[in-house]
């Protein structure tokens, strides 16, 4: 269920533009909030699936044709 | 017999049997395919540069090879056109941008080099959206490219260009690069045949990437034997792109002509098949009928992760991309188009735990298909669920009149093989009402591109969808 408050507001956008050294004009920040508010929605909602995955580690290469699995050395 | 005004007409594998034969010329080929492009261009917009001199040189130097008695094998004297963010030695290579507009590439990319060793002529070098980093091919510094079945639709993206190229027959065959769908969506609703292979199949050295963890290099033709015979040629390890695999490549046209007897087909109806436009629903069910006719059999599925996939998709290509372009976007914001600096401005404010929970869902969905190919041999879905909008269009209507996000929209099926690193190819299946041209996907196991050519060969030979021509 998605929060009542959106989760990106144009006030974050703004501190963290600022944080990052990123100039962009103040008329975009809350087009960025919005865009950004829908989705780290569903990414968030992804992390906190994958969070329960402890086992999970960030791999998406093949080297192993066999068996598909084992990563590069 | 055929004139010198059909040549452009040929087909990789039909062209380079009548070279190998000494019956057709490689001058005698590129001055067709360069002749077709001054034809068309005006109204396609395939290409950024066209390459008339360099062309000519190369095919003249192909010719005396092979009156010297070297022939170099099948595409040798072929006229072959690179996406422009590919490096070519000498000539310049934009990927799009205004940003690279004056960049002439001191070396060429692995890629080009090996096409170039195996003979192939480099016509041009085809539009893009820019960077890669969209789908429509609505360049705002080189003109959008058209689709040659309808010049008022677009041609996908991101390589759009190539795609567009191959269908009005202005080369032979293309390479485009792919990170969420860019080779097979371009495929799909230009009507041509282009694979995504194996991640690590192919080097990525000296190709301007987008995101690291996905960009493939990949070819687009007309024909599945076409894209065989690209792949063997740039396919392989290469020691100047760490990510490439260790891997023996097969020889790929071995696994032409087998037909499908035997191959088991996996659906995933509750995802594939769920928000689809009706033409391409009922084109690709007939196309997986078809495949059962040869004896094919299909075995339904459910994936239970698959749904996460676009959320994932939109993390990790918005940050990879905003990393690599993270000085420019500082320095020179006002050269990217709106669309692509809105874009990289957006992964500039992922936060860095989601962009590794994406990266961690990827092996999640790409373990669960692992297992899902101890059942099945392949899997078919549409390549993507609606057929060309619009040049311009930001939206799109799937079904029940409701718009929805382009790039969201485009890349829902494209994104699971290109998150989870397997190959997938897309084949011409049918098209809509509006005579607009509809592709399937094929998803293979890793490093089995050798069946997906199988696959798609042996549908090729029981239809002529890949054969119809554009009206230009």
């Amino acid at each position: 269920m998605k929060d009542s408050q959106p989760t990106v507001t144009e006030a974050a956008v703004g501190y963290f533009l600022r944080a990052a050294s990123l100039q962009v004009p103040e008329g975009r920040h809350a087009l960025l909030a919005e865009q950004l508010a829908a989705l780290f929605d569903d990414a968030n909602e992804l992390s906190r699936k994958v969070a329960e995955r402890p086992e999970l580690v960030p791999a998406v290469r093949f080297h192993h044709p066999e068996t598909g699995f084992e990563e590069r050395e | 017999m055929i004139t010198v005004t059909e040549l452009h007409e040929l087909t990789i594998s039909e062209a380079s049997s009548l070279i190998e034969r000494r019956e057709l010329s490689p001058v005698e080929l590129t001055e067709a395919v360069l002749h077709r492009i001054d034809a068309v261009e005006d109204k396609v917009n395939a290409y950024i540069t066209v390459l008339h001199d360099e062309a000519r040189h190369a095919a003249k130097a192909a010719e005396q090879m092979i009156a010297a008695g070297y022939y170099l094998g099948a595409l040798h004297g072929i006229p072959i056109a690179l996406k422009d963010n590919i490096y070519t030695r000498g000539v310049r290579t934009t990927a799009g941008s205004k940003i690279l507009a004056d960049f002439i590439p001191t070396e060429d990319a692995t890629v080009a080099i090996r096409l170039k060793q195996a003979g192939a002529i480099i016509v041009g070098k085809t539009n893009m959206h820019e960077f890669a980093w969209g789908g429509t091919t609505d360049n705002p510094h080189y003109g959008a490219t058209r689709n040659p079945w309808d010049l008022s639709r677009f041609p996908a993206g991101s390589s759009g260009g190539s795609g567009a190229a191959v269908a009005a027959r202005e080369c032979l065959g293309a390479l485009g690069t792919d990170t969420g769908g860019s080779i097979r969506l371009p495929s799909a609703v230009n009507g041509v045949t282009g694979i995504r292979p194996t991640i690590g199949r192919v080097s990525n050295y000296n190709v301007v990437p987008l995101a690291w963890s996905m960009d493939t290099v990949g070819p687009m033709c007309r024909t599945a034997r076409d894209v065989a015979i690209m792949l063997q040629v740039i396919a392989g390890p290469d020691p100047l792109d760490p990510g490439t695999a260790s891997v023996p490549v097969p020889d790929y046209l071995s696994y032409l002509g087998r037909g499908a007897e035997g191959i088991r087909i996996g659906v995933v109806p509750d995802y594939f098949f769920d928000h689809l436009q009706p033409a391409v629903e009922a084109a690709v069910r007939a196309a997986i009928e078809e495949l059962e006719r040869l004896g094919a059999t299909v075995i339904e599925l459910s994936l239970e992760h698959i749904h996460g996939n676009i959320s994932a998709q939109l993390t990790v290509e918005s940050c990879e991309p905003s990393a690599y372009h993270q000085k420019w976007l500082r320095e020179r914001s006002q050269d990217y188009g709106d669309d692509v600096r809105i874009l990289l401005e957006r992964g500039e404010l992922y936060l860095a735990t989601q962009y590794i929970q994406a990266q961690r869902y990827r092996t999640l969905l790409r373990n669960e298909f692992m297992e899902a190919f101890r059942r099945v041999d392949v899997f078919i879905c549409p390549t993507l669920p609606f057929v060309a909008t619009p040049v311009g269009a930001m939206t799109v209507v799937i079904e029940g009149g409701r718009e929805e996000d382009m790039l969201s929209a485009i890349m829902q099926f494209t994104g699971v093989p290109s998150l989870t690193g397997l190959p997938a190819i897309s084949v011409p299946c049918g098209f809509s009402k509006e005579r607009l041209p509809i592709g399937m996907q094929i998803i293979g196991r890793p490093f089995d591109e050798g069946t997906l050519l199988r696959v798609a060969d042996a549908y090729q030979a029981i239809t002529t969808w890949h054969e119809e021509t554009p009206p230009l």
